[in-house]
């Protein structure tokens, strides 16, 4: 199913889940194609949004959402950005295509800091130019971010500096579009293959900023499989 | 809330119970379940009981939704999600009420005259509340009430902190009355101790949640009352304890 523009469709996180196994099991796109797409997507919607920026600080979770911003930090090291990746969690225990996408980010000489490190030289250096990428945490949250997550969550937004999340911003429910605790604050949010509920209900607006959708080149057949929320 | 589940709970104090009794039995007996290696005197004694208690539920229960039907679906999004996200910001400042937002539905209804280039759409989203606090929560409802939500379902249910404490109380009961019958009947046989050496735990058939309260409902959903009105109820929880217990000289 698709819809014009001006009527976009939303699909509830497991939907959307739904239609990225439909397009990796049923068409052959590897997941690994499809999260290097999530993050050259991000990296050019990024570039367009802040033309002059320098450097990212990629804040990557344990998941495929993390490996997203893996692949971001790459694309940016490759580009000759400064770049560095925050990794909340232990890189070592990334799996699948994370994984890919964190030994494709170690290629690309990209430094991966502890979010204790982090945080220790924060305190004294602040690029101006530099952009946060926000890939934390994804759809698939139920429940307040805690631990580190929630700590680098409030360093984000403390930082005062641009934000772009990747599919969703971190602590945000992407089928109420409830701020479920510490959530990330946005100025961008690209989202990929369906465009999620809770992106505009309740806190979505208000936490996603700016959206931009990218299909991420799925085949089209796979929208008249599932049934959005909106009509 | 505590998650820690009491039936847990329950089988960790009696795995602590056996062991110790094992131990305590052991000493005089190479494998005291044995029947065929009692020694001369000893006698297995087997052992029912079953404890009951009647106990107030302790959580209310209300669920809430808001709905908007017409000809645009994209209003009606805006409609709810206004109306949803002024409840939750009301929700937001209390803290004694637990609440999940509940997921949005469209759908196209009925009425009368299926117009499928111009259907009538409904749309509907609710908001699931509970609370140990009932009075907080229902001054909650008829503020949301207020807001435009109506009460689609009220209930009274048993938390699980409550339903742990009430069964510790029941096992400790029901283990003590094994030992005092296992006691009379080794002074009844002319044997001097009585040890229980094997104990199972039989979890009941217990009903704790989801007593309905239509009379409150309708009674809720009238916008001229102003606090609904919820009496919680009771329930039963009952535990069974099946033990063996070996009498000696």
């Amino acid at each position: 199913m698709t819809a014009p523009a001006d009527h976009p469709l939303y699909y509830l996180a497991a939907d959307v889940r739904e239609l990225d196994r439909l397009a990796i099991q049923e068409h052959g796109i590897p997941g690994f194609t499809l999260m290097q797409r999530a993050g050259q997507a991000v990296f050019d919607a990024l570039l367009a949004h802040w033309p002059g920026v320098q450097h990212l600080t990629c804040f990557c979770g344990g998941g495929n959402n993390g490996g997203d911003g893996y692949v971001i930090a790459a694309l940016a090291s490759a580009s000759g950005l400064g770049v560095e990746v925050v990794a909340v969690g232990d890189p070592a225990s990334l799996k699948g295509d994370a994984r890919l996408a964190s030994a494709m980010a170690r290629e690309h000489q990209v430094p991966v800091l502890p979010l204790t490190a982090f945080q220790a030289r924060n305190k004294a250096s602040r690029n101006t130019k530099t952009v946060i990428v926000d890939a934390l945490l994804g759809t698939g949250l139920t429940g307040p971010a805690r631990g580190d997550y929630a700590a680098a969550i409030r360093l984000i937004n403390q930082s005062g500096m641009p934000v772009v999340a990747v599919d969703i911003p971190s602590g945000l429910s992407s089928d109420t579009g409830e701020a479920l605790g510490e959530t990330v604050k946005a100025g961008l949010t690209v989202t990929f293959i369906g465009r999620k509920l809770g992106q505009i209900m309740i806190d979505g607006p208000q936490y996603c900023g700016d959206l931009i959708f990218d299909d991420l080149g799925v085949p089209e057949e796979i929208y008249s499989r599932i049934s959005p929320v909106t009509p | 809330m505590n998650c820690y589940h009491p039936i847990s709970r329950l089988l960790k104090s009696l795995s602590l119970f056996m062991a110790l009794t094992f131990i305590a039995v052991n000493s005089q007996a190479q494998n005291p379940f044995n029947l065929d290696t009692l020694q001369a005197g000893q006698l297995m004694l087997n052992l029912t009981t079953n404890e009951t208690t009647t106990v107030e539920l302790d959580t209310l229960n209300v669920s809430m939704h808001f709905s908007a039907q017409g000809r645009d679906s994209t209003d009606l999004q805006a409609e709810v999600n206004r109306v949803i996200r002024e409840a939750r910001d009301i929700l937001k400042d209390t803290d004694n009420i637990d609440y999940v937002i509940q997921q949005y539905n469209v759908y196209i209804i009925q009425d009368g005259r299926p117009n499928r280039n111009d259907p009538t759409w409904r749309a509907q989203q609710g908001i699931r509340m509970s609370s140990l606090n009932s009075e907080a929560l229902l001054v909650m409802t008829a503020r949301l009430q207020k807001a435009g939500l109506v009460v689609s379902n009220m209930n009274f249910s048993l938390s699980s902190a409550k339903l742990e404490e009430v069964t510790r109380e029941l096992m400790d009961t029901a283990l003590r009355q094994l030992q005092s019958r296992a006691d009379s009947a080794a002074a009844t046989l002319g044997k001097s101790r009585a040890d229980l050496v094997e104990v199972t735990l039989n979890e009941g058939q217990n009903f704790f949640g989801g007593r309905p309260m239509m009379a409150m409902e309708m009674r809720a959903m009238d916008a001229a009352m102003p606090v609904p009105v919820a009496e919680p109820g009771e329930s039963q929880v009952s535990v069974s304890i099946n033990a063996r217990a070996l009498l000696s000289p």
